[in-house]
């Protein structure tokens, strides 16, 4: 009886922590797919579309929550009017892990064989390499492919990398620039050892040279690392002017970590969600943060589209606080809403035909898209995107609008970072040079070296 | 490298091994008296952080309340896992043990992802700024954590001394001489799994202040706490004691000069070390299961 008794008193713990997570914080995965039909219309078709997600993660998370609210948009419309055909659309997210190749396979191989979805959007925390296996030979439309360049070998022909972070070197290259006009000399990056870090160091490096910086050797730390004072101690025995954070995960211990010890120079982290701020005001008070400056996704304040505003309104109102994590990385769906609508086509080769030739710049949650084309790679589809950024600062403890970087100048500072202008002048002497969408930017074509 | 800077990388090591003291003695304690290798150790550490959480944050109540609060949430728990699912492998040898923790901790995992979802969760600083002695800045949470390491490893050795305490010292050195002596083995054995959980979970409640809660900061502090036992020598408290100082300060030593991979120096110290000392600083070898 007592074994018995014990037995089901486990069997209740667990189950209420089970049940306590379905309650509010977990969100279904679908779409709501509630249409039904207009008239004497014939009854809608089904467009299946999804994505790979690391669903165990903050980021995934927010950007299938905002699927479900772009699928809620146009299912609630009666459907998505394509080709004189309306589709509803039946949307789902699979859980690819974290950079987990066999989780990859096993949710690309459920989302294209099993399920029959033709169109992943948005991919991100795949390993792309794993996911092209399946995707190219089934023709699969994909947008994803994060840091790996494997998604923009010539070979590939259905997938782009969207977003992407290959032409997003104009964000620190501007802040860089306002820190050496504030009279910061000497600039040291800090990174978790990941590819997100490795590559986010050699971003940032470069900019920082290219800025007028002199760059300090970076520091690396482990991605379980569990106290952040040795990090601390070492960035500061190296007397850095500047401490920058951008990429770095754990970026709200480091900061921590940094006053404690007392270092007082300036400090950039990487994107400053409202939550990133209000645990770094818990941690480490908002005087100490005061005039720090950051990346960030919030488009409420700055967005002025009507469109993206609707789109803003009703994810408060699906989940009753706004979060900003996801607006970024959901930019791909707007590409490809474009590119269905200039088409009215789901065509593979029909879209495919339309994203390879320098579509429009779209407008996103945080401001505009363009794909563009990967000459150094020696591919001339536009298959790799650009996307704004925003800066801000902190002042009085909030993070305050301080400049908008253009797709113009993430496009050409990029270039420039990577040392690659001469290569680029060739290829737009011979396909014509790009256009950007019309908004201010710091660097023109005349800037490059 | 100049003596300031010395003395912080030391401090900074002194530091993380008050942290790892407090899991390591946990587990060390539950391998030394119930012969259970528990990889559900680290799950206890994080659910005690998020619960310290949960209390003190969420619910406004005063920390030292929430931190009692992790300590005997985690303790029940610990025995529910022991009576439901633990005692039954036990006549089934180690390595059944083994893989029932290892799938608890798993379903622990899921079910915390469900319930607090992937962010992590950061709590005021206890006692806001630092001790300065010199050029070395202390974090007064971080002091607090290694002096409540202290106390609890202390009240640990005192606790070995009392009636139960023997009970268990004498269960762990042989189970079957001990209940011929009148010593209820199995009584022994949920009450080691009550301390040895509970002692997890009021270190997650110690460090939320320090570091916050996090999913991951489970499967992080059980490789160091495994480092530890193993130089430390398995089911050695004081072992356990003086190995959590040395990996922390070797770690923040190699950190300094070999960066990101200074795990890879402590591996090769535990690699030298039981060469040596098979049985770690204080223990003694176990026996390999099937031998």
């Amino acid at each position: 009886m007592k074994k018995l008794l014990f037995a089901l008193l486990s069997i209740l713990v667990i189950a209420g922590l089970v049940i306590g997570g379905c309650d509010g914080t977990a969100e279904p995965t679908n779409g709501d797919g509630n249409g039904d039909g207009n008239g004497g219309e014939p009854p809608p078709q089904v467009l299946k579309i999804g994505n790979l997600l690391t669903l165990s993660q903050f980021t995934g998370y927010e950007v299938q929550k905002w699927f479900d609210v772009f699928v809620e948009e146009i299912n609630n419309d009666g459907g998505w009017l394509i080709g004189g055909e309306r589709y509803l659309i039946e949307y789902t997210a699979y859980d690819c892990g974290f950079y987990d190749p066999a989780k990859t396979r096993t949710a690309v191989e459920k989302a294209v064989l099993d399920d029959g979805v033709k169109f992943l959007i948005n991919n991100s925390g795949d390993i792309a390499e794993v996911t092209l296996t399946v995707t190219e030979p089934n023709g699969v439309l994909t947008f994803g492919g994060g840091l790996s360049d494997a998604v923009l070998d010539p070979s590939v022909q259905y997938t782009w990398r969207c977003p992407g972070v290959f032409f997003g070197a104009g964000l620190m290259y501007v802040q860089y620039n306002d820190m050496v006009a504030r009279g910061a000399e000497t600039a040291i990056t800090v990174k978790d050892d990941t590819d997100l870090g490795q590559f986010g160091a050699f971003l940032c490096q470069t900019d920082m040279m290219m800025a007028g910086l002199e760059v300090l050797p970076a520091v690396f730390f482990a991605p379980d690392t569990t106290d952040f004072g040795p990090i601390a101690t070492k960035i500061v025995s190296y007397d850095p002017d500047l401490v920058d954070l951008n990429f770095c995960a754990y970026n709200v211990q480091v900061a921590q970590a940094l006053n404690d010890i007392g270092y007082e120079g300036f400090v950039i982290t990487s994107e400053m969600t409202p939550a990133t701020l209000n645990d770094l005001i818990t941690r480490v008070g908002a005087e100490y943060i005061e005039g720090w400056e950051s990346t960030y996704f919030d488009p409420r304040g700055t967005a002025t589209d009507p469109r993206i505003l609707a789109l803003i309104d009703a994810y408060t109102e699906k989940y009753g606080e706004f979060v900003p994590d996801g607006t970024f990385y959901a930019g791909g769906w707007f590409v490809f809403e474009d590119a269905v609508n200039a088409t009215q086509s789901l065509d593979l080769e029909v879209l495919k035909a339309y994203l390879d030739n320098s579509p429009p710049p779209v407008q996103t949650l945080c401001g505009y898209m363009q794909l563009f084309a990967r000459p150094d790679l020696g591919n001339y589809r536009t298959v790799d995107s650009a996307a704004g950024h925003w800066i801000g600062i902190v002042e009085d403890g909030e993070l305050v609008p301080r400049d908008v970087v253009s797709v113009k100048d993430q496009y050409l500072i990029s270039i420039a970072t990577y040392g690659l202008a001469d290569l680029y002048r060739a290829y737009w002497d011979e396909y014509g040079y790009p256009t950007f969408p019309d908004e201010p930017s710091k660097f023109d074509f005349d800037n490059l070296p | 490298m100049d003596t300031g800077l010395f003395f912080q990388i030391l401090a900074n090591g002194l530091m993380s091994g008050g942290m790892y003291a407090l899991v390591a003695s946990g587990l060390t304690l539950i391998l030394g008296v119930a012969k259970i290798f528990n990889f559900a150790q680290g799950h206890f550490y994080m659910l005690g952080a998020y619960v310290t959480f949960a209390v003190a944050v969420t619910l406004g109540i005063p920390y030292p309340i929430a931190l009692l609060a992790a300590l005997a949430s985690m303790a029940i728990l610990g025995v529910l896992f022991h009576f439901a699912i633990v005692q039954w492998t036990i006549p089934h040898g180690f390595f059944h043990t083994v893989l029932v923790t290892i799938l608890f901790g798993t379903m622990v995992s899921q079910a915390s992802l469900l319930t607090f979802g992937p962010t992590q969760r950061i709590m005021p600083a206890l006692i806001p700024g630092t001790l300065n002695i010199g050029d070395v800045a202390l974090n007064w949470n971080k002091l607090l954590v290694i002096g409540c390491a202290i106390i609890v490893m202390a009240a640990l050795h005192f606790f070995m001394k009392t009636k139960i305490g023997t009970a268990m010292l004498a269960a762990a050195e042989n189970s079957d001489v001990a209940s011929l002596q009148g010593i209820n083995a199995k009584q022994i054995f949920w009450i080691a799994m009550a301390v040895g959980c509970g002692l997890s979970g009021i270190a997650g409640g110690l460090i939320v202040p320090v570091l916050g809660a996090s999913l991951a900061m489970g499967a992080s502090i059980f490789t160091r706490a495994l480092l530890v036992l193993i130089i430390g020598g398995m089911g050695s408290m004081s072992g356990a004691l003086i190995a959590a100082f040395l990996v922390g300060v070797i770690e923040s030593f190699a950190f300094h000069f070999v960066g990101y991979l200074n795990l890879l120096v402590i591996f090769a110290f535990v690699a030298v070390l039981l060469y040596f000392r098979p049985g770690g600083l204080m223990g003694k070898p176990l026996p390999i299961p099937g031998e």
